[in-house]
C-alpha cells in the first residue's frame, strides 16, 4: 500500500470536562478545524483535521462527560456519537492528578466495542503534587495504550496519535481489562440479553444495552420500551426486582478503579497531607479531640481576657469617663432630664457595652485564627460525634453549630433538617448554643465577679451549656421526637497557615456589626431604661423599673439575686443580650464603665449569687431576633411558647441549682 | 462498594469524615469523594453545602457557615447527608 493511499482514521475525543481535553485538539488541529452545532443542539460541537506523514486523522471533539449514563445532554451527544457514528478509536483524556475521578469514563467506555487510547494528561501537574503515576503500570493493568501528556506543552501529542493509529489499525488485538458485573447480577444481566436479542435498534450493541438496562438508564429503556414492547414488560419485571443492580454495577467500577490507582500510582508520604492525618489523629479523636476542643476553648477565653483587659480599662478610663465628664460640663445649663438621660443613660449604658469592644475583638481574631487554619471543621466533628454518641440527631449538628455565632441563623439553618420532629428538636436546643453576644456579656461579667478565675469560670460555663444542651437533647429525643436518624459526611480542609486579610475581613465584619447594634438598639433601650429607672418621681429606688423588679424578687432570691436590679438587668437581655451589660451600667449608677461597675456588682452579690446569675444569662431565653426566626421557622405560636416556657424553667432551675450547690460548697 | 459505601453510612449514623470512610472502604479519600458525588447523581445523597461565597450565601441556610462573611475558605470543603432511605 502507498503512502497516499493509507485510509484516514476518526478519532473521538472524549474526558471529563477541565482536563485539557479542548488543549489536545487545539494543538493537533491548529487552523483545521470546523466549529458548529451538534444536529438539533445548541452545544458546540468542533471537529477538526491533524495531517501527519500520510495520515489524515480527522479528530472529534466531544463534549465533556462524567460518564455515559445520559444524564445530561452532553453525555447523550457523546454516547450517541461514539455508538452511531463508530470512530475508529475513541481517546480518553484523563487528569493524571485526580485519576480517582477521570477513571469512571474510561471504564464506562471500555464496555463500548471500541478501541480506547488514554491520554495521561497534565503529568506536570500530578508531579508538583507529589503524586507519581507510573503510565506502562496503568497501561499493562487496563491492557489499553495510556500515553503520558502535558498538552499545554505540547509535549506526548505525537505519541498519542501514534498509539490511535496503532489501535485504529489492529482494532483486533485490543483487549482491555473491563470491569466486572458482580456474580450475584451476572445470571440477571445474561437474562435480559436473551429478552432483547435481536430486537434491539442497530447499531446499539446488544451487550451494552442489556447493561444501561440494568443499571436504570432511562433513555435506553425508552428505546427498548419502543423497540421491543413485549420483550420490555419482561425486562421491567426483571428490574424491578433488582432495582439495587446499579449500586453493584457502579461500585464494581469503582473497586476496579481502586485496583488500577493502587497498582499504577504513588502517593507522597511528606507533606501537608500527611501532617493533617496526623494532626487530625488528636483533633478528630472522640475523647482526645473533645480534650482539644475545651483545651482550646479555655486557652481562646484566657487568650482574650489577657490580652483585652488592659484594653478595656484603658477605654474606660481614657474614653469612656472623660466623654461622661465633659458631657456634665457641656450639658451643666441644659435641664436634669437631659443631661441624666445623655450621661446616665446613654453614656452610661451603651458606653458601657462599647467598653467590651476589645473583648469581642479578640475573641473573633481568634476565633478567625481556629477557622482559617482548618480547625473549626475538626472541631464541629468532634462535637457532632459526641452529641450523637449522646443520643442526637446527626444532621442537626450544622445549625447548632451555627449557633456559636448568632442563634438567628442557627434556627433558620434547620430547614435543611426535612423531618419536622428532628427540626423542632433542633430549634429548641439551637438557643442553648451560646452566641457571641451571651459570651461577649460573660467576658464582660466574669473577671468583674471573679477575678483571676473569670476564665476557668466562663470556660465552665460554655461547657455546662453544651452539657444541658446534650442532656435535653436526649430527653426530648426519647420521649418525645423519637425518629429515623441519617448520615452526615464532610470533606475536611487540609490545615494551613492563616491568612491575615481573611482574620482581619472577618473581625472587621463582626465588630461592624456590633457598633451598629451598639449604636441603634442598645443606645435606644439604654434611653429607655433610664426613662423607666427614673419615673415616676426620679427616685431609682421607686421607679418604674423598681416595681417590676421587686415583682420578680421572689424568683430572685431563691437564686440568691436579692436585689432587684439584677433581675431587670436579665430582663433586658431579651431585646438584645447586650443589654444587660448596658441596664447594670444604668441601674448602678455608673459611667466609670468597667472598674466601677464590677466593684459594685462585687459587693452586690456573693460568688454564689454571681455564678447563677451568669448561668441563668447563658440559659435564658433567646433574644427578640431569635424569638421572631422560631416562630417564622415552626410557622406555630405553640411551639414558639414551648421554646420560650423550656428555657425559662431551665434557666430558672439551673440558676437556683448553682445557687443552691455554690452555697453548700461555702461560696 | 457503592452498595457497603452506604451499608457502612447506614450502620455509623452521624457525620462521618471521608478519610473515614475511605480507611473503612480500604480505598482512598479520592475515590470516596467520587463515589460520593454519584450517589448524589443517583439521589441517594444530597450535597449540603460546600466553597461559597459572596452572595450565593445570602438565599442560603447555611450562609456564614462554610463561607462566613467574606472568608475565602471553607470551613469544610464538601457536606454531604442522606438524601434518601438506604435500603
Amino acid at each position: 500500500m502507498s503512502k497516499q493511499t493509507r485510509r484516514p482514521i476518526t478519532v473521538a475525543l472524549a474526558g471529563q470536562p477541565n482536563v485539557g481535553k479542548s488543549t489536545v485538539f487545539n494543538m493537533l488541529t491548529g487552523l483545521n478545524q470546523h466549529v458548529g452545532n451538534w444536529p438539533g443542539k445548541t452545544i458546540e460541537q468542533k471537529s477538526g483535521e491533524y495531517r501527519r506523514n500520510d495520515r489524515v486523522v480527522c479528530l472529534m471533539d466531544l463534549p465533556g462527560t462524567y460518564s455515559l449514563s445520559a444524564n445530561s445532554e452532553e453525555e447523550r451527544i457523546a454516547r450517541n456519537f461514539i455508538i452511531r457514528q463508530k470512530p475508529d478509536v475513541v481517546v480518553v483524556i484523563v487528569n493524571a492528578a485526580a485519576l480517582e475521578r477521570n477513571l469512571y469514563l474510561v471504564a464506562e467506555m471500555l464496555m463500548l466495542p471500541l478501541p480506547v487510547v488514554v491520554g495521561l494528561n497534565m503529568m506536570d501537574v500530578a508531579n508538583g503534587q507529589g503524586v507519581q503515576v507510573e503510565p506502562h503500570v496503568l497501561e499493562a493493568t487496563l491492557g489499553a495504550p495510556v500515553v503520558p501528556l502535558v498538552a499545554s506543552k505540547n509535549q506526548g501529542l505525537g505519541e498519542l496519535i501514534d498509539a490511535a493509529e496503532r489501535v485504529a489499525e489492529n482494532p483486533a488485538l485490543f483487549s482491555p481489562n473491563r470491569p466486572a458485573i458482580r456474580p450475584e447480577h451476572q445470571p440477571i444481566l445474561e437474562q435480559i440479553h436473551a429478552l432483547i436479542a435481536g430486537q434491539v435498534p442497530p447499531p446499539y450493541p446488544e451487550d451494552w444495552v442489556a447493561l444501561k438496562l440494568l443499571e436504570g438508564d432511562t433513555e435506553i429503556a425508552a428505546m427498548i420500551q419502543q423497540a421491543a414492547p413485549q420483550a420490555w414488560e419482561h425486562v421491567h419485571l426483571l428490574l424491578m426486582q433488582h432495582e439495587d443492580a446499579y449500586l453493584d454495577i457502579a461500585g464494581g467500577r469503582y473497586e476496579w478503579i481502586g485496583r488500577m490507582v493502587r497498582a499504577a500510582v504513588v502517593r507522597p508520604r511528606a507533606g501537608a497531607l500527611t501532617l493533617t492525618d496526623r494532626l487530625d489523629k488528636i483533633a478528630t479523636h472522640p475523647l482526645a479531640g473533645l480534650a482539644l476542643l475545651l483545651g482550646i476553648f479555655a486557652f481562646v477565653f484566657w487568650l482574650t481576657y489577657t490580652l483585652a483587659t488592659p484594653l478595656v480599662d484603658w477605654l474606660d478610663a481614657g474614653v469612656i469617663s472623660p466623654l461622661a465628664e465633659a458631657a456634665e460640663i457641656v450639658l451643666a445649663a441644659t435641664p436634669a432630664w437631659l443631661s441624666g438621660l445623655i450621661i446616665d443613660g446613654i453614656i452610661g449604658g451603651a458606653g458601657t457595652v462599647l467598653t467590651f469592644l476589645p473583648i469581642l475583638l479578640i475573641f473573633f481574631a481568634v476565633l478567625g485564627v481556629l477557622e482559617d487554619v482548618g480547625y473549626l471543621a475538626r472541631a464541629a466533628y468532634v462535637m457532632d460525634r459526641f452529641m450523637h454518641w449522646m443520643g442526637l440527631h446527626g444532621k442537626s449538628f450544622l445549625p447548632l453549630f451555627l449557633g456559636f455565632g448568632c442563634n438567628v441563623p442557627a434556627v433558620m439553618g434547620t430547614r435543611i433538617l426535612e423531618d419536622r420532629r428532628a427540626r423542632l428538636l433542633t430549634i429548641l436546643l439551637a438557643p442553648l448554643v451560646p452566641c457571641t453576644a451571651r459570651l461577649a456579656v460573660v467576658a464582660f461579667l466574669a473577671p468583674a465577679f471573679f477575678g483571676k478565675a473569670a476564665a476557668l469560670v466562663s470556660w465552665g460555663l460554655v461547657a455546662g451549656n453544651i452539657l444541658l444542651l446534650v442532656f435535653l437533647g436526649i430527653v426530648l429525643n426519647r420521649l418525645v421526637f423519637k425518629g429515623a436518624r441519617s448520615a452526615f459526611i464532610m470533606e475536611m480542609p487540609l490545615y494551613h497557615l492563616p491568612n491575615l486579610r481573611t482574620i482581619g475581613l472577618f473581625v472587621w465584619h463582626n465588630a461592624l456589626a456590633f457598633l451598629r447594634k451598639a449604636g441603634s438598639i442598645i443606645v435606644v433601650f439604654s434611653a429607655l431604661i433610664w426613662v423607666l429607672s427614673v419615673l415616676p418621681g426620679g427616685d431609682i429606688h421607686h421607679s418604674l423599673l423598681a416595681t417590676l423588679g421587686r415583682w420578680l424578687g421572689p424568683i430572685g432570691r431563691l437564686m440568691g439575686l436579692t436585689d432587684w436590679r439584677m433581675m431587670v438587668a436579665l430582663l433586658s437581655s431579651f431585646i438584645a443580650k447586650e443589654n444587660t451589660i448596658a441596664a447594670l451600667g444604668i441601674l448602678y449608677g455608673t459611667n466609670a464603665g468597667e472598674i466601677g461597675l464590677a466593684t459594685r456588682l462585687a459587693a452586690t452579690l456573693t460568688p454564689a449569687a454571681a455564678l447563677a446569675f451568669l448561668v441563668v444569662q447563658m440559659t435564658f431565653i433567646p433574644c427578640v431576633a431569635t424569638m421572631a426566626v422560631i416562630k417564622q421557622e415552626t410557622a406555630s405560636w405553640k411551639w414558639t411558647a414551648v421554646s420560650v416556657g423550656l428555657l425559662l424553667l431551665l434557666s430558672f432551675l439551673a440558676g437556683v441549682s448553682t445557687y443552691r450547690l455554690s452555697h453548700l460548697i461555702g461560696w | 462498594m457503592l452498595a457497603k459505601l452506604l451499608e457502612i453510612l447506614r450502620q455509623n449514623q452521624g457525620t462521618q469524615r471521608v478519610e473515614d470512610l475511605a480507611a473503612a472502604l480500604g480505598s482512598s479519600p479520592a475515590l470516596v469523594a467520587a463515589m460520593l458525588d454519584d450517589l448524589v447523581e443517583k439521589g441517594y445523597l444530597k450535597q449540603v453545602a460546600q466553597t461559597c461565597a459572596g452572595q450565593q450565601c445570602d438565599s442560603c441556610p447555611l450562609g456564614g457557615f462554610c463561607a462566613p462573611l467574606e472568608f475565602e475558605r471553607p470551613l469544610a470543603r464538601k457536606i454531604w447527608m442522606e438524601e434518601k432511605p438506604v435500603k
